[in-house]
């Protein structure tokens, strides 16, 4: 009777057992089967082709600036170099970091907010004289220019910058920025 | 104990029928996705559009393997390069793979169609973007001390072109990396945006699309996750972060590193994250028109309050006057990537 006994204890552990593995199993079952549902789900586009191509671009600002500076003595200047140019440090340098020519327009992206600024002019040759890209405060600050006409990939162009005025009077933080903006495109 | 038994039985059972519910859902998601390649093996050859426009891409600069003794794997060999030059390059990315200039010139030659194959050890050496062995040597070997890189960054590949159905949702990847010799930790925001026109490499026009085809997406960047702007987003008035971009601020990938007198240490070159995998995921509305569509990424600067954040914060580290928000002086006339997606 004991024995007995004894023997239906162990079945009912076995039983036990067996329900506990079943449920676990048939908890991983349907975790896998809701995993596999949403793996479904969402997959990657078939790509059917692509262009091995690259834009990557940097620039290099003279000194530790993170704009194009001018910081004049006084109110009057004429060809003020751009803060932290030097004749060895061009003002800008622009590198092709990608793997297609590139062409480099310049625009000034509204008018000049100070009044009395002449003008802002870029030159590939450290010389203020040898001026080759101009900007003026008539109506030519939104002009477009191409300072670049092909940088080939992995090469650089640098330019130096300065700019003159008259009567020019320092304003609220940010009141006499303007934005400067360079485009690159396919040369 | 018959009750016992009686629930093992229904255990047991449930299990197989589990069982045979899963494998057969699983052999219908394999032979829909069959049918699937096969449909689009059948339009693969051709793209669908004239993109590079007659530009001439330039592909890698492939070398023959040899080893290297100085780095231990089969980076490239370069002359003058000390081996204090290689440390700090190249010390905190990937060892250099055996077959890495063919498997890179199989990428440029446009027949690795599936980049997830392509494992890090490729795409996060310098050597995989064809300028590197042009600008190596300026941007490293002599780098000028007195001028500073705040900006540089850029995808590859530039456009990919893919199919899908309506009514899914689908992910696609591109790799966007800082340029090379950037200095700045560049503050910015990618955002995918649905253009009104595609453009091939020259800057032509390939379609127009109009605004009103928005309704029939639902897209955001899914990774990277947007880990650093969570841990500052709550503390600040606003933003200019939407719920599909990726705000992030990229390493330097080239950096003099100083002591606290200002005395100079060491130079530091590529962080292990300098390219990262960036993955747009998209929904497709069940009643999209069929055609062609237009994704890409632009970068926008980040607003006034986050780049308070970086440039002094007492939450998280913040970078001072290496911290530079970017993308607005310099723009590209084509997006970084474009995505042009066939729904059919």
């Amino acid at each position: 009777m004991v024995r007995k006994k004894k023997v239906v204890r162990k079945r009912g552990e076995k039983m036990k057992k067996i329900n506990k593995i079943g449920s676990c199993f048939l908890a991983v079952i349907v975790l896998f089967a809701f995993t596999s549902i949403v793996i479904a789900d969402v997959s990657n586009i078939e790509v059917t082709w692509y262009v091995p191509g690259d834009t990557s671009f940097s620039y290099d600002l003279a000194g530790a600036e993170t704009e194009i500076v001018f910081a004049p003595s006084g109110q009057n200047f004429n060809n003020q170099s751009m803060r932290s140019q030097t004749s060895a440090i061009p003002g800008l340098n622009i590198s092709n970091d990608g793997n297609k020519a590139i062409k480099i327009n310049a625009t000034f992206a509204d008018a000049w907010y100070a009044s009395g600024i002449a003008n802002f002019n870029m030159s590939i040759a450290p010389t203020d004289n040898s001026t080759r890209y101009y900007w003026t405060n008539a109506n030519e600050t939104t002009s477009n220019q191409t300072i670049a006409s092909s940088i080939a990939q992995g090469s650089y162009e640098e330019w130096w910058i300065w700019s003159s005025g008259t009567g020019v009077t320092e304003s609220a933080e940010g009141a006499d920025k303007s934005t400067f903006r360079l485009t690159s495109s396919s040369a | 104990m018959a009750h016992t038994k009686k629930k093992a039985k229904i255990i047991v059972a449930v299990v197989v029928l589990c069982f045979i519910g899963t494998a057969s859902a699983i052999i219908f998601t394999s032979s829909e996705n069959e049918s699937f390649l096969d449909m689009i093996q059948q339009k693969k050859g051709e793209p669908r559009y004239d993109y590079t426009g007659g530009s001439e891409l330039f592909p890698v600069e492939f070398r023959e393997k040899v080893w290297n003794n100085i780095t231990g794997d089969f980076r490239p060999n370069y002359p003058n390069m000390t081996n204090e030059e290689y440390a700090w390059i190249f010390g905190n990315l990937p060892p250099f793979p055996e077959d890495f200039f063919s498997i890179t010139e199989l990428v440029y030659e446009g027949k690795i169609a599936d980049f997830s194959r392509i494992t890090e050890e490729y795409w996060k050496q310098p050597e995989f973007y064809t300028a590197w062995f042009s600008l190596y040597e300026p941007k490293y070997l002599r780098n000028n001390p007195g001028s500073w890189c705040p900006e540089g960054y850029g995808c590859f590949p530039l456009i990919k072109e893919g199919y899908v159905d309506k009514g899914v949702t689908m992910r696609i990847d591109t790799f966007f990396r800082t340029g090379f010799a950037v200095e700045a930790y560049q503050g910015l925001i990618l955002r995918p945006y649905m253009p009104k026109e595609a453009k091939n490499v020259m800057g032509n026009t390939l379609f127009e699309q109009s605004d009103s085809v928005e309704k029939y997406f639902n897209y955001h960047i899914t990774n990277p996750d947007n880990a650093i702007f969570t841990s500052f987003k709550d503390s600040i008035s606003s933003n200019n972060v939407l719920e599909k971009d990726w705000f992030t601020v990229l390493e330097p990938t080239y950096s003099l590193i100083l002591d606290k007198y200002g005395n100079f240490v060491q130079y530091q070159g590529f962080p292990e994250d300098w390219v990262q995998i960036v993955t747009l995921e998209i929904d497709v509305a069940p009643d999209t028109p069929t055609g062609d569509y237009v994704f890409a990424f632009k970068i926008e600067e980040p607003c006034y309050h986050i780049n308070q954040e970086f440039y002094y914060s007492i939450d998280h580290e913040y970078y001072g006057s290496k911290y530079n928000p970017v993308g607005r002086m310099f723009k590209t006339d084509i997006p970084h990537f474009q995505l042009i997606l066939h729904v059919q």
